[in-house]
């Protein structure tokens, strides 16, 4: 088993892991550094202002913080670099600026980053590292002086270094800068394809499968192939498992942490239920109308119990039952009712046929549907496959209900949204079957001692009115003040109406009626610190929410793994951080180690028009090439948009290039020779 | 004759009787057991629905049947047959409608016209594999294959196949996944790698596949066995706790208070031969249902039966086997041995050895080792290797060069490979010896020895030692045949076969040296690369109407040479000639080559653990490490490819193929049994060996006695098909395809190789964009194009035929295929213009 299962990861993860690779080659070829060591796409429009935020090289980023080394070897690199060769090299201005804003960090050093002042940017945002000595990144000048001022005693004064010989701290730090501008990044480079490559590669090491967390309570999350599709391939704004991981402030202590966790865990209504007895009686009234009614007696669990668990009390309890869940099954039970009543009518029509909306669902279902790309939509044109085995996929399930919903629709006339679930039950707490006429004979015992008006208070009297007045079919209602273990109630229907199978509508209700909850938020988790720090973890993501628990919660440190939604709340730049993070994760979890600048380039490519476009047909779409587009999938359309838009192609993406015959404008072809022809 | 309409309610009830769940069939308007039927129906669905374990897995054998060939060839013959009943009642109408008629009818002619009909439609279904039947709506690619004859295992092989279904379609691994009730019914291991991985699937050894059986003669058993008849039941009965339903091939038919002994007696009545052998009962308890299955296509393997914990099956049964008494029907017919198919199985308890029957065992098994397939069957010590390695073997051998049948030297195929020193292995199995494999081996006892040597052992090469290829290791045979026709022509000429041409001394001139007087070439003769084999003339009045020749007169035909010529680097020997007639009467010439091949650098070898390697160097015997009894071995095999891959089963072969050489016995490498590694290691400590296999040898190039002890010993060695001389191929420059003028892609077309998407990419990665120039365009498809500058299209000879001048013409160079592209674009009425500006 284990053996097959390996042979056929391998035969059928190639596939997905050189398409994601595509998608990323095709829309990234175009990208290169320019000779202003800005990133910008193949049309001019820019991506990043610095490569990798810094300009290096990634190739020769290694060595560059070894000072040590340098230091051993100072005579040789100056040899090497022998900046004295070098034309045009400024070496006083970079310094100087840099030397003024250190001053005025070090007057504002403690106030926090909104106060500070803007008045000096950071050298290699001014200065073209290129060009200017001295002008490089904010991290390596640190690193720099650290090390000088660590090792203060390998250098020597100017005055000494002329009599006796030694590297002063002066010269050594121009080396190190001289260095660094050798490091750089060269213009022309094609970054778009060495970062699409650097991402495509590893993920032809991960498995197909996502494997999922073993044991109780941690948070299931996707990884894997799966995930990366998601986050760069699909950017769904809807994933499988968001998350948001809230960082516990340090003076809250354990219980209180817990109480937390529990508080803004969604509860539904079923959670309380130890079971559910509905007893039917049909019978006559005094005006002679026939009616129908249901007795239902809901038993709780212990009060202590739920109360210990959920933090709900009785009241809150009682509250639920009255203000949600008497209106929530009662609009489901008029919903069956009138469906009843509609597929009734129907039935006279002999022949008429099933309609459309199912058929079309049927051949919908039968044709295995994949991901999202074009060959499926070739292969839906050739039927002859056999019928597809996969049960209905995400992207079907959600067709599914929404056909069952119009249809519902059309047979209620009901603009109420449609509860009724298509998919199988999980298990539930209540026993439901009357099978057993003893069982029977002692509930119905049950309810109706709890609806005698023996058992009711005056206020139980006030709340049963309220109930009835409020809601069209009830005409009993009580609820266990004393303890909080029952809830029994009555409805009565007119007696023409059909049989309903009752406990059936009341589980349904009971597992959609929420208690509490928090809007999006499922289930909150407590896992363990690692390295000391104390989050939470929920599922689901809801930030305003969050906001208002900052006696808990560090709220400035929320994270999320939902990029969307923290685009939409948080705006674009944390987007992009979140990319970078996420596509971290998922390498991280095996344990491969992808260059940031490749991750960074990503985000900012996906990020660069101020939203977040994924890599595929719809991504593409805003770009200028329409060449490039038609290349990578679905040719005809790309073509007929571009012909009906009267679209000019300028010819500058890799692709148009290579159809025209044209040299590129990456690497090579970002530049011109001219020669210097003598006079005659 | 119209059939009088039917009301809506007997239309209703028409369709409810016949074409509604129709394999019930309805008497008198009785629908109580179709009723019955779709009442199980729902009952299945709401309990599914309400325990959803008990949804049916769709991969469990049990629930899957085999289509065998009857089947699909009786479905396509109604198809042909109704087709031709069709064709020919149409022609008779068309003839009979017609109120005068001027010839008598006679309606043989007319059946005459259509009597092929079948006969073809059975030909091309079967040629090209394509089902297509109308009438069932069935569109199948890809039902019949060409029977492999690579080698005899290839072809037994595909004879064990059982293809699915599914399309390869990506996602879904429950079908390709190893399911647990394969157990003994289909190889574990054999599977091929790559897109098929698991869909295509190989049956076991000992499995058999039923055919369908007659059901009344089981109903009336059923009755006769004591259950209520369903028609006389009512449904108080037939729910309450206790009863269970007993359904025949998926209908219920009766019901049974006591199924324990109901099916106890049925399976006796079985095993006595009252009941066919191959219809199965077995007791589903949470559906409380008794099945009987006897449809065709179930899967089933025979067992022993085991009764108060002792197997039928005694000694003197074993010994009348043995004398040739008895044979397997006789184990079937006295009630010793039964067939069980998989939902059977299930109920149960199958001991695996004799010593593990316990008091509730019911079944034992025959052999453990019949779990693997035919193919599986090969690989010695299967169940000591990584079952990877296994599948990959499985997919080798069916490569292997070797014997393909006893008459192999007369059969004429298009293409066969033959090793011309075939030697059985050292280290066999049952299986082989069942298969007969030893019989027609695919591969030689090779002496490996497992160190690094050389350096030309990287990943997985192989060292092969020159002598031994002198002496005729590895060499294979290469037979192909050249088919000739010789065609008649309508106007009553013919081609012929012409004798050689002789030079000015009287010799042959070269091409045709290899011709003997007939005109084809002589039978032994070399053939080299331009040589004719076959001298046919072509008639060069072959097109001209046949009105207008007077058949009377003689005229002189004219012919030109139209000769099979031989093209291929290397030299060829006629190897035989056979002349017949193909079926439309024309001669027919068959022309088969041979070549024989040393290995050389680049050829595939493999052992028999999926541990494939390719030739690495050949190195002189003088140079190859010795033993103290002047050993060498022919192969040197690197051991870095044990470690990862961990086929302990290639070091036992090793140790086992060792002793067996010294004793002078073939020994056994069966599945969960085989020679013992302590016997063969006493075996070599006997013989004044090592225990382990592992030999002092002595550096041929030094003297020098080697500083560690060296694993030498015999391992089976196949060569496999892929030979370097079939796929080496270069190009400099050469044919182009005509449409868009860039080279032509393929080894027998002379092709050049793409550079892929894949390949652009990391060009442009490196920054090479003239390379990335020269490679797609310069060397491919340039082409120079005279574009207009005012209106954007393409002119030619200096003239834009829209603008219809010739100012502002520049010359530019595009590709072919770009210019293609536009012109197409241009047939589609899309404009592409292209707009010229200086660079400068």
């Amino acid at each position: 088993m284990a053996g097959r299962e390996g042979l056929i990861d391998t035969a059928v993860k190639t596939a997905n892991s050189g398409y994601l690779q595509r998608c990323l080659t095709k829309q990234l070829e175009g990208v290169h550094v320019s000779y202003d060591n800005t990133v910008r796409n193949g049309d001019g429009s820019l991506v990043e202002f610095m490569y990798g935020g810094d300009s290096i090289d990634v190739t020769k980023q290694s060595h560059l913080f070894q000072f040590k080394f340098f230091y051993d070897n100072y005579q040789t690199l100056l040899q090497k670099y022998s900046p004295s060769r070098i034309d045009y090299l400024d070496a006083e201005t970079a310094i100087s600026y840099n030397k003024k804003l250190k001053k005025h960090h070090k007057k504002e050093g403690d106030l926090p980053h909104w106060s500070q002042s803007t008045k000096y940017d950071p050298t290699i945002s001014v200065y073209n590292p290129a060009k200017y000595l001295g002008s490089v990144s904010d991290k390596f000048e640190d690193e720099l002086e650290s090390f000088i001022d660590n090792n203060k005693s390998l250098f020597v004064s100017s005055k000494e270094a002329k009599n006796h010989g030694g590297i002063t701290q002066k010269n050594f730090k121009s080396l190190m800068q001289l260095k660094y501008m050798r490091s750089l990044i060269n213009p022309g480079e094609a970054v778009g394809i060495i970062a699409s490559q650097s991402v495509g590669e590893p993920s032809t090491q991960m498995t197909l499968n996502t494997f999922h967390f073993a044991g109780h309570g941690a948070a299931n999350v996707t990884l894997g192939i799966p995930r990366l599709r998601e986050i760069v391939m699909t950017a769904s704004a809807s994933i499988k498992t968001p998350q948001m991981t809230l960082p516990i402030l340090d003076d809250v202590d354990e219980d209180s942490a817990e109480a937390f966790c529990k508080s803004i865990t969604k509860i539904t209504f079923a959670e309380f239920i130890d079971g559910v007895t509905v007893v039917e009686t049909i019978g006559g009234s005094s005006s002679g109308e026939g009616y129908r009614s249901y007795e239902v007696n809901i038993k709780f669990f212990d009060a202590e119990d739920y109360s210990n668990e959920y933090d709900v009390t009785k009241d809150e309890l009682s509250k639920v039952i009255t203000e949600k869940f008497i209106t929530a099954l009662e609009k489901s039970i008029v919903k069956e009712i009138k469906k009843q009543k509609r597929s009734n009518a129907s039935l006279g029509d002999v022949g008429k046929a099933v309609p459309r909306g199912q058929t079309e669902l049927a051949s919908k279902v039968s044709t295995g549907v994949n991901d999202d790309d074009a060959t499926d939509d070739k292969l839906r044109g050739n039927t002859k496959q056999a019928v597809s085995y996969d049960g209905p996929d995400d992207e079907e399930l959600e067709t599914m209900k929404n056909a069952e919903k119009s249809d519902d629709e059309d047979m209620l006339d009901d603009s109420s949204d449609s509860s009724s679930d298509s998919e199988s039950d999980s298990e539930t707490d209540s026993n439901s079957k009357i099978t057993n006429e003893a069982i029977k004979q002692s509930q119905k015992k049950i309810a109706s001692e709890h609806l005698s008006k023996k058992a009711m208070t005056s206020e139980a009297k006030q709340r049963q009115n309220e109930v009835i007045d409020s809601n069209k079919l009830v005409s009993k209602f009580n609820f266990d003040d004393k303890h909080g273990a029952w809830c029994a109630f009555e409805l009565e229907l007119i007696g023409e109406s059909e049989k309903l199978l009752m406990i059936n509508i009341v589980e349904d209700v009971c597992k959609e009626t929420v208690v509490r909850e928090v809007k999006n938020i499922g289930r909150c988790l407590y896992p363990e610190p690692e390295q000391g720090k104390r989050v939470f973890v929920t599922e689901g993501v809801n930030f305003p929410a969050m906001w208002e628990h900052d006696a808990f919660i560090d709220v400035n440190g929320i994270r999320c793994n939902d990029v969307a939604a923290v685009l939409k709340t948080y705006g674009v730049e944390a987007a992009r951080n979140t990319i970078v993070n996420e596509i971290n994760n998922v390498f991280g979890r095996y344990a491969i180690s992808v260059s940031s600048r490749h991750l960074d380039l990503l985000a900012d490519y996906m990020t660069r028009e101020g939203t977040y476009l994924a890599f595929n047909r719809q991504g593409i779409d805003s770009s200028t090439s329409s060449f490039m587009k038609m290349s990578y999938e679905t040719t005809c359309s790309f073509l007929t948009k571009a012909v009906l838009e009267s679209d000019r192609e300028e010819l500058e993406s890799p692709s148009a290039s290579l159809v025209i015959g044209k040299l590129s404008k990456v690497g090579t072809g970002s530049f011109d020779v001219i020669a210097n022809m003598p006079n005659a | 004759m119209n059939a009088p309409k039917l009301t809506i309610l007997q239309e209703g009830i028409e369709a409810i009787a016949t074409t509604l769940i129709a394999h019930i069939t309805v008497e008198d308007l009785d629908f109580r057991e179709k009723a019955i039927y779709i009442a199980m129906m729902t009952r299945r669905v709401v309990m599914a629905m309400h325990n959803p374990k008990l949804v049916d897995d769709r991969d469990y054998v049990g629930n899957k049947r085999l289509e065998l060939a009857g089947q699909l060839m009786s479905l396509l013959f109604e198809d042909l047959f109704k087709k031709f009943n069709n064709d020919f009642k149409a022609n008779l109408d068309k003839i009979l409608k017609k109120p005068s008629r001027a010839s008598e009818f006679d309606a043989l002619l007319h059946i005459n016209i259509h009597s092929n009909n079948v006969t073809t439609g059975l030909n091309r279904a079967i040629s090209t594999g394509n089902w297509s039947l109308k009438r069932f709506k069935m569109e199948r690619a890809g039902v019949t294959h060409v029977l492999s004859r690579l080698s005899y295992i290839s072809a037994l092989g595909m004879m064990t196949r059982i293809s699915s279904q599914f399309e390869k379609s990506r996602k879904v691994s429950g079908p390709r996944a190893l399911q647990p009730s394969q157990f003994g019914m289909l190889c574990t291991s054999d599977t091929p790698e790559g897109e098929a991985c698991g869909l295509v699937k190989n049956l076991a050894l000992m499995t058999h596949i039923t055919t369908d059986d007659e059901e009344v003669p089981i109903r009336k058993l059923c009755y006769m066995l004591g259950a209520e008849d369903i028609s006389i039941a009512d449904s108080a009965t037939l729910h309450t706790n206790g009863t269970f339903g007993v359904y025949l091939n998926g209908t219920m038919i009766a019901t049974t208070r006591f199924p324990i002994q109901f099916v106890a007696k049925f399976r006796h009545l079985r095993r006595t031969g009252k009941v066919s052998a191959f219809v199965s009962i077995y007791t589903n308890v949470h559906q409380s249902a008794v099945h009987i299955a006897a449809d065709g296509g179930r899967i089933c393997r025979p067992l022993i039966i085991v009764e108060d914990g002792e197997s039928r099956v005694k000694a003197e049964h074993l010994l009348k086997l043995k004398q040739g008494a008895w044979g397997f029907d006789d184990f079937l017919i006295n009630g010793l041995v039964e067939y069980l198919d998989v939902n059977e199985e299930n109920d149960s308890l199958i001991a695996l050895y004799e010593k593990d029957i316990i008091k509730a065992t019911t079944h034992l098994e025959i052999e453990p080792f019949t779990v693997l397939g035919a193919v599986a069957g090969l690989i010695p010590y299967p169940h000591h290797n990584q079952s990877p390695r296994n599948t990959y073997q499985c997919a080798m051998g069916k490569q292997a060069i070797g014997a393909i049948a006893y008459n192999q030297f007369r059969r004429i195929d298009t293409l066969l490979y033959l090793m011309c020193y075939p030697q059985q292995p050292m280290v066999k199995s049952k299986t082989i010896e069942l298969i007969q494999y030893d019989k027609l081996p695919a591969g030689q006892n090779a002496t490996v020895a497992v160190m690094s040597y050389s350096g030309y052992d990287i990943e997985d090469a192989l060292v092969l030692n020159k002598a031994s290829i002198d002496r005729g290791y590895g060499r294979c045979q290469m037979l192909r045949k050249n088919t000739c026709v010789l065609k008649r022509y309508p106007n009553h000429s013919k081609d012929i076969v012409t004798g050689m041409r002789v030079n000015e001394k009287g010799e042959p001139i070269f091409q045709h040296s290899a011709l003997g007087p007939d005109g084809l070439g002589e039978v032994g003769m070399r053939i080299q690369s331009g040589q004719v084999y076959v001298n046919k003339c072509v008639p060069t009045n072959a097109s001209e109407g046949v009105v207008g020749g007077q058949p009377g007169i003689n005229q002189q035909q004219q012919y030109r040479e139209a000769p099979m010529v031989y093209r291929a680097p290397e030299a060829s020997y006629v190897d035989q000639v056979m002349m017949s007639v193909s079926d439309n009467d024309q001669a027919l010439i068959k022309v088969l080559l041979r070549q024989t091949r040393r290995p050389e650098l680049g050829d595939k070898f493999s052992s028999r653990h999926g541990q494939k390697g390719v030739c690495g160097i050949i190195v002189q015997q003088e140079d190859m490490p010795f033993n103290d009894q002047g050993i060498c071995p022919d192969i040197i095999m690197n051991p870095h490819g044990f470690p990862s891959r961990m086929t302990v089963g290639k070091m036992l072969e090793l140790v086992s193929g060792k002793a067996g050489v010294l004793d002078g016995t073939l020994q056994y490498g069966t599945c969960f049994g085989g020679s013992k590694l302590e016997d063969m290691s006493k075996i070599l400590v006997d013989k004044g060996f090592n225990y382990s296999g592992k030999d002092m040898l002595y550096s041929g190039i030094t003297g020098e006695c080697l500083q560690a002890y060296i694993f030498f010993g015999p391992i089976y060695y196949q060569k496999l098909k892929h030979m370097v001389l079939d796929k080496m191929h270069a190009r400099a420059r050469g044919p182009r395809a005509v449409l868009t003028r860039q080279p032509t892609e393929g080894r027998s077309r002379d092709g050049g190789l793409r550079l892929g998407e894949m390949e652009r990419d990391c060009v442009i990665a490196y920054g090479a964009s003239q390379l990335l120039l020269e490679r797609l365009m310069l060397s491919s498809d340039a082409f120079d194009v005279d574009v207009c500058n005012t209106c954007g299209l393409m002119g030619y000879n200096g003239w834009c035929p829209s603008c219809k001048s010739s100012e502002n013409i520049t010359k530019m160079t595009i590709p072919y295929a770009a210019k293609l592209l536009f012109q197409e674009l241009i047939s589609m009425n899309i404009a592409p213009r292209l707009k010229l500006s200086d660079v400068f």
